[in-house]
Protein backbone atom coordinates (compact mmCIF):
# COMPACT_ATOMS: atom_id res chain seq x y z
CA UNK A 1 0.00 0.00 0.00
CA UNK A 2 1.35 3.58 -1.07
CA UNK A 3 2.37 5.85 2.50
CA UNK A 4 0.18 9.34 2.38
CA UNK A 5 1.48 11.89 4.11
CA UNK A 6 -1.00 14.46 5.79
CA UNK A 7 0.58 18.34 6.55
CA UNK A 8 -1.55 20.75 8.00
CA UNK A 9 -1.21 24.11 7.10
CA UNK A 10 -2.06 26.43 9.64
CA UNK A 11 -1.99 30.15 9.26
CA UNK A 12 0.81 30.83 7.39
CA UNK A 13 2.70 27.79 8.72
CA UNK A 14 3.43 24.01 7.84
CA UNK A 15 3.43 21.56 10.64
CA UNK A 16 4.51 18.60 8.88
CA UNK A 17 3.80 14.90 9.09
CA UNK A 18 6.52 12.87 8.98
CA UNK A 19 5.37 9.64 9.41
CA UNK A 20 2.76 9.35 7.18
CA UNK A 21 -0.05 6.40 6.89
CA UNK A 22 -0.55 3.30 4.81
CA UNK A 23 -3.73 3.55 2.71
CA UNK A 24 -5.20 1.49 -0.14
CA UNK A 25 -5.43 4.85 -2.53
CA UNK A 26 -6.12 8.51 -2.57
CA UNK A 27 -9.43 8.61 -1.88
CA UNK A 28 -8.84 6.62 1.40
CA UNK A 29 -6.36 9.25 2.00
CA UNK A 30 -8.68 11.74 1.34
CA UNK A 31 -11.43 9.95 4.03
CA UNK A 32 -8.91 9.65 6.65
CA UNK A 33 -7.88 13.34 6.03
CA UNK A 34 -11.54 14.34 6.38
CA UNK A 35 -11.47 12.25 9.51
CA UNK A 36 -8.96 13.83 10.79
CA UNK A 37 -10.43 17.79 9.83
CA UNK A 38 -13.27 17.05 11.72
CA UNK A 39 -11.75 15.89 14.98
CA UNK A 40 -9.42 18.77 14.97
CA UNK A 41 -12.38 21.09 14.13
CA UNK A 42 -14.79 19.06 16.93
CA UNK A 43 -12.09 19.88 19.55
CA UNK A 44 -11.83 23.56 18.40
CA UNK A 45 -15.20 24.07 18.27
CA UNK A 46 -15.72 22.98 22.30
CA UNK A 47 -13.40 25.25 22.78
CA UNK A 48 -14.89 27.97 21.07
CA UNK A 49 -12.60 28.57 18.58
CA UNK A 50 -12.89 29.40 15.00
CA UNK A 51 -8.92 30.13 14.29
CA UNK A 52 -9.28 27.14 11.71
CA UNK A 53 -10.82 29.02 8.91
CA UNK A 54 -8.59 29.67 6.21
CA UNK A 55 -6.46 25.84 7.39
CA UNK A 56 -6.26 22.96 5.31
CA UNK A 57 -4.88 20.03 5.15
CA UNK A 58 -2.33 19.22 2.37
CA UNK A 59 -1.83 15.17 1.20
CA UNK A 60 1.15 14.53 -0.60
CA UNK A 61 2.98 11.36 -1.39
CA UNK A 62 6.21 9.44 -0.78
CA UNK A 63 8.44 11.61 -2.75
CA UNK A 64 6.87 14.80 -1.41
CA UNK A 65 4.72 15.53 -3.82
CA UNK A 66 1.40 17.10 -3.12
CA UNK A 67 -1.44 15.18 -4.33
CA UNK A 68 -4.59 17.01 -2.59
CA UNK A 69 -5.13 20.11 -0.60
CA UNK A 70 -8.53 20.14 1.62
CA UNK A 71 -10.00 22.85 3.08
CA UNK A 72 -11.06 22.38 6.86
CA UNK A 73 -14.45 24.34 6.04
CA UNK A 74 -14.82 21.70 3.68
CA UNK A 75 -14.99 18.69 6.44
CA UNK A 76 -17.75 20.31 7.35
CA UNK A 77 -21.68 18.79 7.36
CA UNK A 78 -23.40 20.04 3.71
CA UNK A 79 -25.45 23.22 4.88
CA UNK A 80 -22.41 24.35 7.31
CA UNK A 81 -19.90 24.41 4.32
CA UNK A 82 -22.42 26.24 2.00
CA UNK A 83 -23.11 28.71 4.25
CA UNK A 84 -20.07 28.99 5.17
CA UNK A 85 -18.77 29.88 1.59
CA UNK A 86 -21.17 32.27 1.51
CA UNK A 87 -20.01 33.96 4.39
CA UNK A 88 -16.15 33.75 3.05
CA UNK A 89 -16.74 34.94 0.07
CA UNK A 90 -19.18 38.01 0.86
CA UNK A 91 -16.25 38.72 3.64
CA UNK A 92 -13.90 38.57 1.08
CA UNK A 93 -15.66 41.09 -1.60
CA UNK A 94 -14.54 44.87 -0.83
CA UNK A 95 -16.41 47.03 1.31
CA UNK A 96 -17.90 50.32 -0.75
CA UNK A 97 -17.81 51.97 2.41
CA UNK A 98 -13.84 51.81 2.84
CA UNK B 1 21.13 -6.75 32.72
CA UNK B 2 19.07 -6.84 36.04
CA UNK B 3 16.07 -8.22 35.38
CA UNK B 4 13.33 -6.20 34.78
CA UNK B 5 10.84 -7.91 36.46
CA UNK B 6 13.05 -8.61 39.79
CA UNK B 7 13.70 -4.50 39.19
CA UNK B 8 9.90 -3.85 39.32
CA UNK B 9 8.72 -5.79 41.74
CA UNK B 10 11.54 -5.38 44.42
CA UNK B 11 10.74 -0.95 44.25
CA UNK B 12 8.20 -2.71 47.08
CA UNK B 13 10.80 -4.43 49.21
CA UNK B 14 13.87 -7.22 48.96
CA UNK B 15 12.93 -10.43 47.79
CA UNK B 16 14.62 -13.46 49.52
CA UNK B 17 17.30 -15.01 46.72
CA UNK B 18 15.14 -18.11 46.55
CA UNK B 19 12.85 -15.83 45.56
CA UNK B 20 14.94 -14.37 43.05
CA UNK B 21 16.12 -17.42 41.64
CA UNK B 22 12.13 -19.04 41.12
CA UNK B 23 11.48 -15.82 39.00
CA UNK B 24 14.43 -16.39 37.07
CA UNK B 25 13.44 -20.06 36.85
CA UNK B 26 10.11 -18.96 35.86
CA UNK B 27 10.85 -16.47 32.94
CA UNK B 28 13.50 -18.80 31.37
CA UNK B 29 11.55 -19.70 28.25
CA UNK B 30 11.73 -16.61 26.61
CA UNK B 31 10.64 -16.21 22.67
CA UNK B 32 11.55 -12.92 20.15
CA UNK B 33 8.88 -11.28 18.27
CA UNK B 34 9.36 -8.99 15.30
CA UNK B 35 7.62 -5.15 15.47
CA UNK B 36 4.05 -5.24 14.74
CA UNK B 37 3.97 -8.69 15.52
CA UNK B 38 1.11 -10.59 17.28
CA UNK B 39 1.90 -12.38 21.29
CA UNK B 40 -1.08 -13.28 22.31
CA UNK B 41 -4.76 -13.25 20.17
CA UNK B 42 -7.62 -11.42 20.99
CA UNK B 43 -10.04 -14.20 22.13
CA UNK B 44 -7.26 -16.98 22.75
CA UNK B 45 -6.69 -18.99 25.74
CA UNK B 46 -3.00 -18.83 26.48
CA UNK B 47 -1.36 -21.45 28.63
CA UNK B 48 1.26 -18.94 29.83
CA UNK B 49 1.15 -15.15 30.70
CA UNK B 50 3.80 -13.15 29.29
CA UNK B 51 6.61 -10.44 30.72
CA UNK B 52 8.13 -8.30 28.26
CA UNK B 53 11.74 -8.69 28.92
CA UNK B 54 12.82 -6.41 26.21
CA UNK B 55 10.52 -3.37 23.94
CA UNK B 56 7.28 -2.24 23.72
CA UNK B 57 3.99 -4.24 23.05
CA UNK B 58 0.36 -3.11 23.90
CA UNK B 59 -2.67 -4.68 24.77
CA UNK B 60 -5.65 -3.83 22.37
CA UNK B 61 -9.21 -4.42 21.99
CA UNK B 62 -11.34 -4.22 18.30
CA UNK B 63 -14.67 -2.97 18.65
CA UNK B 64 -16.92 -5.04 16.65
CA UNK B 65 -16.86 -3.27 13.41
CA UNK B 66 -13.06 -3.70 13.76
CA UNK B 67 -11.85 -0.40 15.27
CA UNK B 68 -8.37 -0.43 17.28
CA UNK B 69 -8.59 0.57 20.74
CA UNK B 70 -5.26 0.81 22.65
CA UNK B 71 -5.97 -0.43 26.06
CA UNK B 72 -2.13 -0.06 26.95
CA UNK B 73 1.30 0.48 26.44
CA UNK B 74 3.73 -2.27 28.41
CA UNK B 75 7.18 -1.93 28.92
CA UNK B 76 9.93 -4.15 29.78
CA UNK B 77 9.57 -5.67 33.44
CA UNK B 78 5.34 -5.40 32.81
CA UNK B 79 3.49 -8.70 32.29
CA UNK B 80 0.81 -7.56 29.34
CA UNK B 81 -1.63 -10.37 30.36
CA UNK B 82 -0.77 -11.76 34.32
CA UNK B 83 -4.64 -11.65 33.99
CA UNK B 84 -5.21 -14.78 31.45
CA UNK B 85 -3.82 -17.02 34.51
CA UNK B 86 -7.38 -16.37 36.03
CA UNK B 87 -9.24 -15.04 33.31
CA UNK B 88 -8.37 -17.33 30.64
CA UNK B 89 -10.19 -16.68 27.73
CA UNK B 90 -7.98 -13.38 26.68
CA UNK B 91 -11.03 -10.22 26.13
CA UNK B 92 -8.01 -8.52 24.33
CA UNK B 93 -4.81 -9.35 22.38
CA UNK B 94 -1.72 -8.34 22.85
CA UNK B 95 1.04 -7.25 20.48
CA UNK B 96 4.32 -6.22 20.06
CA UNK B 97 4.97 -2.52 18.42
CA UNK B 98 9.07 -3.10 18.59
CA UNK B 99 11.28 -6.10 18.32
CA UNK B 100 10.32 -7.67 21.63
CA UNK B 101 12.01 -10.34 24.35
CA UNK B 102 8.93 -12.03 25.86
CA UNK B 103 9.12 -14.58 28.94
CA UNK B 104 6.55 -16.61 28.92
CA UNK B 105 5.19 -17.98 32.10
CA UNK B 106 3.99 -21.35 32.66
CA UNK B 107 0.07 -20.77 34.05
CA UNK B 108 1.09 -24.09 36.04
CA UNK B 109 4.22 -22.19 37.13
CA UNK B 110 2.42 -19.14 38.54
CA UNK B 111 0.22 -21.31 40.16
CA UNK B 112 3.01 -23.22 42.11
CA UNK B 113 3.55 -19.79 43.33
CA UNK B 114 0.84 -18.83 44.92
CA UNK B 115 0.92 -22.32 46.62
CA UNK B 116 4.68 -21.81 48.05
CA UNK B 117 5.33 -18.07 47.65
CA UNK B 118 2.65 -16.09 49.79
CA UNK B 119 4.87 -12.58 49.28
CA UNK B 120 5.74 -13.12 45.67
CA UNK B 121 1.99 -13.83 45.25
CA UNK B 122 0.84 -10.49 46.46
CA UNK B 123 4.02 -8.90 44.91
CA UNK B 124 2.34 -10.23 41.47
CA UNK B 125 -1.08 -9.96 42.57
CA UNK B 126 -0.17 -5.52 43.42
CA UNK B 127 1.36 -5.20 39.46
CA UNK B 128 -2.26 -5.99 37.84
CA UNK B 129 -3.82 -3.80 40.86
CA UNK B 130 -1.35 -1.09 39.48
CA UNK B 131 -1.92 -2.17 35.81
CA UNK B 132 -6.10 -1.45 36.74
CA UNK B 133 -4.83 1.88 38.08
CA UNK B 134 -3.26 2.84 34.98
CA UNK B 135 -6.40 1.81 33.19
CA UNK B 136 -8.79 4.24 35.64
CA UNK B 137 -6.32 6.87 34.82
CA UNK B 138 -6.47 6.83 31.11
CA UNK B 139 -10.34 6.54 31.77
CA UNK B 140 -9.89 9.89 33.35
CA UNK B 141 -7.94 11.26 31.17
CA UNK B 142 -9.82 10.16 27.53
CA UNK B 143 -13.26 10.91 29.33
CA UNK B 144 -12.28 14.63 30.83
CA UNK B 145 -9.63 15.73 29.46
CA UNK B 146 -8.72 17.81 26.18
CA UNK B 147 -6.47 16.12 23.38
CA UNK B 148 -3.33 17.68 24.08
CA UNK B 149 -3.60 17.37 27.86
CA UNK B 150 -4.30 13.30 27.44
CA UNK B 151 -0.55 13.17 26.24
CA UNK B 152 0.87 15.39 28.66
CA UNK B 153 -0.78 13.09 30.78
CA UNK B 154 0.96 9.76 28.85
CA UNK B 155 4.23 11.29 28.30
CA UNK B 156 4.74 11.95 31.92
CA UNK B 157 3.44 8.82 33.17
CA UNK B 158 5.88 6.86 30.83
CA UNK B 159 8.67 8.60 31.67
CA UNK B 160 8.30 7.39 35.37
CA UNK B 161 7.67 3.78 34.71
CA UNK B 162 10.34 3.51 32.34
CA UNK B 163 12.54 5.20 34.90
CA UNK B 164 12.00 2.35 37.13
CA UNK B 165 14.00 -0.04 34.61
CA UNK B 166 16.42 2.40 34.01
CA UNK B 167 15.06 2.99 30.59
CA UNK B 168 15.84 7.09 30.98
CA UNK B 169 18.29 9.38 29.97
CA UNK B 170 17.76 12.27 31.80
CA UNK B 171 14.57 13.41 30.75
CA UNK B 172 14.65 11.87 27.61
CA UNK B 173 13.40 8.38 26.72
CA UNK B 174 13.13 6.39 23.50
CA UNK B 175 9.13 6.80 22.68
CA UNK B 176 8.93 4.02 19.80
CA UNK B 177 5.41 5.10 19.30
CA UNK B 178 3.82 6.10 16.13
CA UNK B 179 1.09 9.28 15.87
CA UNK B 180 -1.33 6.05 14.85
CA UNK B 181 -0.72 4.13 17.90
CA UNK B 182 -1.08 7.43 19.70
CA UNK B 183 -4.11 8.40 18.20
CA UNK B 184 -5.52 4.76 18.95
CA UNK B 185 -4.61 5.10 22.44
CA UNK B 186 -6.17 8.03 23.12
CA UNK B 187 -8.71 8.89 21.41
CA UNK B 188 -7.58 11.03 18.57
CA UNK B 189 -6.67 10.87 14.47
CA UNK B 190 -3.58 10.73 13.37
CA UNK B 191 -3.90 14.41 12.03
CA UNK B 192 -4.90 15.14 15.58
CA UNK B 193 -2.13 13.61 17.08
CA UNK B 194 0.34 15.45 14.42
CA UNK B 195 -1.45 18.76 15.41
CA UNK B 196 -0.87 18.28 19.63
CA UNK B 197 2.59 17.02 19.30
CA UNK B 198 3.61 20.38 17.26
CA UNK B 199 1.58 22.35 19.54
CA UNK B 200 3.67 20.62 22.86
CA UNK B 201 6.80 21.10 20.91
CA UNK B 202 5.86 25.04 19.92
CA UNK B 203 5.12 25.25 23.66
CA UNK B 204 8.67 24.47 24.70
CA UNK B 205 7.24 21.47 26.58
CA UNK B 206 9.14 18.38 24.61
CA UNK B 207 11.59 18.16 21.93
CA UNK B 208 11.86 14.99 19.29
CA UNK B 209 14.66 13.93 17.79
CA UNK B 210 14.48 11.09 15.76
CA UNK B 211 12.38 8.32 18.06
CA UNK B 212 13.93 9.81 21.34
CA UNK B 213 11.54 11.92 22.73
CA UNK B 214 13.57 14.92 25.25
CA UNK B 215 11.14 16.35 28.15
CA UNK B 216 12.10 19.46 28.25
CA UNK B 217 9.75 21.18 30.53
CA UNK B 218 8.71 18.82 32.91
CA UNK B 219 6.76 21.19 35.18
CA UNK B 220 4.67 22.56 32.88
CA UNK B 221 4.03 18.90 31.08
CA UNK B 222 2.93 17.72 34.68
CA UNK B 223 0.90 20.60 34.84
CA UNK B 224 -0.83 20.66 31.99
CA UNK B 225 -1.60 16.84 32.33
CA UNK B 226 -2.49 17.32 35.64
CA UNK B 227 -0.46 14.57 35.95
CA UNK B 228 0.19 12.94 39.84
CA UNK B 229 2.32 9.51 39.58
CA UNK B 230 0.61 8.40 42.80
CA UNK B 231 -1.97 5.77 41.33
CA UNK B 232 1.70 4.41 39.88
CA UNK B 233 2.40 3.23 43.61
CA UNK B 234 6.04 3.38 42.68
CA UNK B 235 7.51 3.19 45.80
CA UNK B 236 4.41 1.27 48.32
CA UNK B 237 6.38 -0.85 50.52
CA UNK B 238 4.84 -4.48 50.89
CA UNK B 239 4.87 -6.08 54.27
CA UNK B 240 6.33 -9.68 54.68
CA UNK B 241 4.61 -12.14 56.70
Amino acid sequence: MPRYYCHIRQGGQIIEDSEGVDLPDIDAARDDALHGIRDLLSEAVRQGKDDWLDDAIIIADETGRELMTIPFIEALPPRLYKAMLAVLSSASKPSRHS
Amino acid sequence: MSHPLIVNLERHGPLSDEERQVLQQITARVVAYRPREEIVAEGSTPSHSSLILEGFATRHNHSADGKRQITAFHVPGDFADLHSFLLKRMDGGVGALTACRVAQVAHGDLREITKRYPYLTRVLWFTTLVDGAVHRAWMTTLGRMAAGERLAHFFCELRDRLETVGMTKGDSYELPITQEELGDAFGMSTVHVNRVLQELRAEGLIASHGKTLVIRDWERLKHMGQYDPGYLHKDQKLERD
